[in-house]
């Protein structure tokens, strides 16, 4: 990862507005960026944006062979991939350490949770299990990867649906979404992680952006005291805590972490009903068969946007069977005797050699080279 | 070739839309869909790089692609290498000495004509990107079927009846060809007869890219 | 001195040579390197081949083995094509996974035999469900100079003509396989790709055609591998990739289609030749 560098008038200014009460983009300290949830057009594949912050999430299956210690229970993967389009500094094909972060905050989210009811997930105990895997990746970072991030992998978990499957005997048939109503996957709760960015010790800010949280996180430079740090808090429908997570400076009381709780419970409650109820509204949407994809979410209303719908071209209509022409060029092409020789030389060789003459050899030397 | 046989027949591509910086980090970037078939790229750069992959003469370019879920395959290498091929060619890379430039391609949805609607974003990208280049360039797919008929900008169920799929690129100023790859067999006749349709048909795309950038930039429009 | 001048002026040097209509090795533009092709070289492979075109040399080597085919295509068997780019081929490649450039001549290599449809997957199946043939054919590069697609597609065609494949009975009811060395048959090959790689050049307004180019030709096109490689098999068309180099015009490529065209009848005599002359050794 190249390094970014934080200037210090912008840490100050920072600092110094949200001492005062204001956020850059004119927020409030509870107030989050706009939610918004697009669908693709396979089950499990989803956009969520959180204001700037993009993050695209796709749900795949296979059968697998289950472990040796949960012979009845399926798998479940989750892979976080961050390349150059989320953010110029980041190198690619490397892990960066913020991946490596947020890979294990949505297994500790989703994994660890035990929000998947994993055994109905088995097909034959000790040989097939279903496979889940859950690839996440981030478009645009603009901070609070971690909400966006995991409201995605809730969102493609709890919107995939696997292929149905019929078992007679020892043989297993996969039937195709056609064939069969996909089985969509149980879930027992839905878990949603929340950044909370702690300034000057006390002051708390709901759904950091990208320069709030390296404010944050960063020292000053002047020795007072170390002001603030990052508070990852996940939790479920039922209020149920399920991550946490602190980095940056040491708290300095209690009651600020009880203070994040509460705003965090709500508003994750607010989430899940919102993924639910874009579920629900995508799944009429499909039964009415209107065709859903990723095109919907280029907007028309922005300067940069533009779509076509009538792109008709008239084109002279050519007749490929033309076997005039074919004969001309045949005769043109016959008469040129070939240039090379083929040689059976050796056991089990042959070759190709240039005839005598084929072609000379110029030197060119170091008289036309002055020239 | 047959100049007597001058009916005209009507050719469609199907719709396209397009974003242009819908990626707020990215130097530019681009999400474009034509019919169903979407790709997002983003483009970063010049910018700095590390010494050893420093060129003293141009740009390096690096392209990258995105496969929308599982694990990186063989086929995204050759991906990579087409895009990489047809920018190398585009990008007046001369110009940014000691520098790199990143191109990222996302796979969004895939039903027909992938690799051309992936290089077509590209060009979008990189006019948002505001990187200086000799020409755009634009891609065509097109589909032979059993029958010998060709089929322009090719859906699902066009391409599973298809006995060759072809893909070319143009450049916007002769019209020549950048980049152009094919899928199963042909005669040569087929072969030049799709060129020259999909030559014509490159013309839609030429004309889109205009249209999105005229009715943003002043300068132009 | 022309090697001082090479490195110096290495654009000139080149653009010396071309405007004399000859390449820096001699060659004509349109003329291509000698090819000595070798069958059965490798006597623990179960089919084996080495080409040399000029100086790039590929060895294929196809190992036989047996396996279940995949539910969802009970009857086809599987054709695994990979070639490798050691170290030793060349200055360019450092030890490590499989380079970008070894993978999309894998690519390359294995769309070639796909499109040309010379095997039929269906012939490699020996019980339905149960039991067909793995063909692992291995390419590997030991000097890489150029045209690299035309010798792997050679050298992997002339192997395949010569393999054969030992019977095989299977037991339903025991699931018990035997293998039968001693009576083989020839596998079915329909067919013969050849492969013709060209460089694209645009010197003083005029574009050129480079056949067969050398990996230093291919350097000065702008870039790693050939600009433009077509493929024949049986007289049609059966794949024409172009990449980079400078942009094709329609004489061009009618020109390249030619050579190409040649160029196939050419390569399959040598592979009847090689194959009769390996033939007659067996049959004495």
């Amino acid at each position: 990862m190249r390094d970014v560098y934080l200037s210090n008038c912008e840490k100050n200014f920072v600092n110094k507005i949200v001492s005062e009460g204001h956020r850059l983009d004119g927020r409030t300290y509870n107030e989050s960026r706009p939610l918004n949830i697009s669908f693709g057009s396979e089950y499990g594949s989803c956009i969520v944006s959180l204001g700037e912050t993009k993050v695209l999430a796709q749900v795949s299956c296979e059968v697998v062979q289950p472990k040796q210690i949960r012979p009845n229970e399926g798998l479940l993967y989750i892979n976080v991939e961050m390349n150059p389009m989320a953010a110029p500094h980041i190198e690619a094909n490397r892990q960066t350490d913020l991946a490596v972060h947020l890979n294990r905050m949505l297994e500790k989210a989703y994994k660890d949770s035990k929000c998947i009811d994993l055994e109905s997930l088995c097909i034959v105990v000790e040989e097939k299990v279903w496979s889940l895997r859950v690839d996440v990746k981030i478009l645009n970072h603009d901070g609070n990867l971690i909400e966006c991030a995991s409201i995605a992998t809730l969102t493609a978990l709890a919107h995939f649906k696997r292929p149905d499957v019929t078992r007679s005997g020892d043989s297993v048939t996969i039937h195709d979404i056609t064939e069969k109503d996909p089985i969509p996957t149980v879930l027992f709760h839905y878990p949603v992680c929340t950044t909370i960015a702690i300034f000057n010790t006390d002051i708390l800010l709901a759904d950091p952006n990208f320069l709030e949280e390296s404010v944050c996180t960063s020292s000053i430079d002047d020795g007072t005291t170390p002001c603030g740090g990052l508070l990852i808090i996940g939790f479920n429908q039922y209020k149920e805590i399920c991550v946490m997570n602190l980095s940056g400076a040491a708290l300095s009381s209690a009651g600020i972490v009880r203070k994040g709780l509460q705003g965090a419970s709500d508003k994750c409650k607010e989430v899940v009903d919102l993924v639910k109820k874009a579920i629900i509204s995508d799944d009429t949407l499909r039964r009415k068969r209107v065709k859903i994809n990723f095109s919907d979410i280029i907007t028309q209303d922005h300067l940069q946007c533009l779509s076509k719908k009538d792109l008709n071209i008239k084109l002279k209509h050519y007749n490929i069977d033309d076997e005039v022409d074919d004969d001309i060029m045949d005769a043109d092409s016959d008469p040129e005797p070939s240039k090379y020789d083929v040689v059976a030389s050796k056991p089990q060789t042959a070759e190709i050699q240039t005839k005598q003459g084929a072609s000379q050899w110029i030197e060119i030397s170091s008289d036309s080279e002055e020239d | 070739m047959g100049s007597d046989n001058t009916d005209l027949k009507d050719f469609k591509l199907r719709p396209m839309k397009c974003e242009c910086n819908y990626l707020s980090k990215s130097d530019g970037s681009a999400i474009l869909s034509q019919g169903q078939t979407v790709a997002l790229v983003s483009v970063n750069g010049p910018l700095d790089i590390k010494m050893t992959n420093q060129s003293i003469e141009k740009a390096t370019l690096e392209v990258l692609f995105s496969s929308k879920g599982g694990k990186p395959a063989i086929g995204d290498r050759y991906k990579e290498h087409v895009i990489r091929q047809t920018c190398e060619t585009a990008i007046l890379g001369s110009l940014y000495p000691r520098t790199g430039i990143t191109v990222t391609i996302q796979e969004m949805e895939d039903y027909g004509g992938f690799l051309a609607c992936c290089i077509n974003c590209t060009c979008l990208a990189l006019l948002n990107a505001g990187l200086s280049m000799r020409h755009t360039f634009a891609a065509v797919a097109c589909a032979i079927d059993e029958l010998g008929d060709i089929q322009l900008d090719p859906a699902p169920a066009q391409l599973a009846a298809a006995r060759a799929t072809m893909t070319f690129v143009f450049d916007s100023r002769n019209k020549t060809l950048v980049c152009g790859f094919t899928e199963g067999s042909f005669s040569e006749d087929a072969h030049s007869e799709a060129l020259e349709r999909c030559r014509s048909a490159s013309q839609l795309v030429f004309d889109f890219y205009k249209d999105i950038v005229s009715k943003y930039s002043y300068v132009i429009g | 001195m022309a090697e001082i001048y090479k490195l110096i002026h290495p654009v000139k040097y080149f653009n010396d040579y071309l405007s004399r209509k000859i390449r820096p090795d001699g060659r004509a533009f349109h003329e291509q390197r000698n090819i000595k092709l070798n069958v059965n070289s490798i006597k623990a492979a179960d089919a084996s081949a080495v080409v040399k075109c000029g100086n790039t040399t590929v060895v294929c080597g196809i190992k036989l083995e047996l396996a279940t085919p995949k539910a969802e295509e009970p009857d086809v068997g599987f054709l695994v094509t990979n070639v490798e780019l050691p170290p030793l081929c060349s200055s360019k490649y450092r030890p490590g996974p499989p380079t970008d450039s070894a993978q999309v001549t894998s690519t390359l290599v294995a769309d070639i035999i796909a499109n040309s449809k010379c095997i039929d997957l269906k012939d490699l199946s020996i019980v339905h469900d149960k039991l067909a043939w793995v063909l692992y054919c291995d390419m590997v590069c030991i000097d890489n100079d150029g045209s690299l697609v035309d010798a792997c597609i050679m050298t992997l065609m002339a192997s395949l003509k010569t393999l054969t494949l030992p019977k095989v009975t299977y037991d339903p009811e025991t699931e018990e396989i035997s293998v039968d060395t001693s009576v083989r048959t020839k596998l079915n090959v329909n067919g013969l790709p050849v492969a013709t790689s060209f460089a694209l050049y645009k010197h003083e307004q005029s574009n050129i055609v480079l056949a067969d180019p050398s990996s230093y030709e291919e350097e000065m096109c702008g870039g790693i591998g050939a600009n433009l490689i077509t493929c024949y098999n049986n007289g049609i068309l059966c794949g024409s990739q172009k990449f980079g180099g400078c942009n094709l015009s329609i004489e061009c490529e009618e020109e390249a289609l030619k050579i190409a065209k040649e160029r196939a009848q050419a390569v399959e005599e040598v592979v009847d030749v090689c194959i009769k002359n390996y033939e007659l050794e067996i049959n004495k």
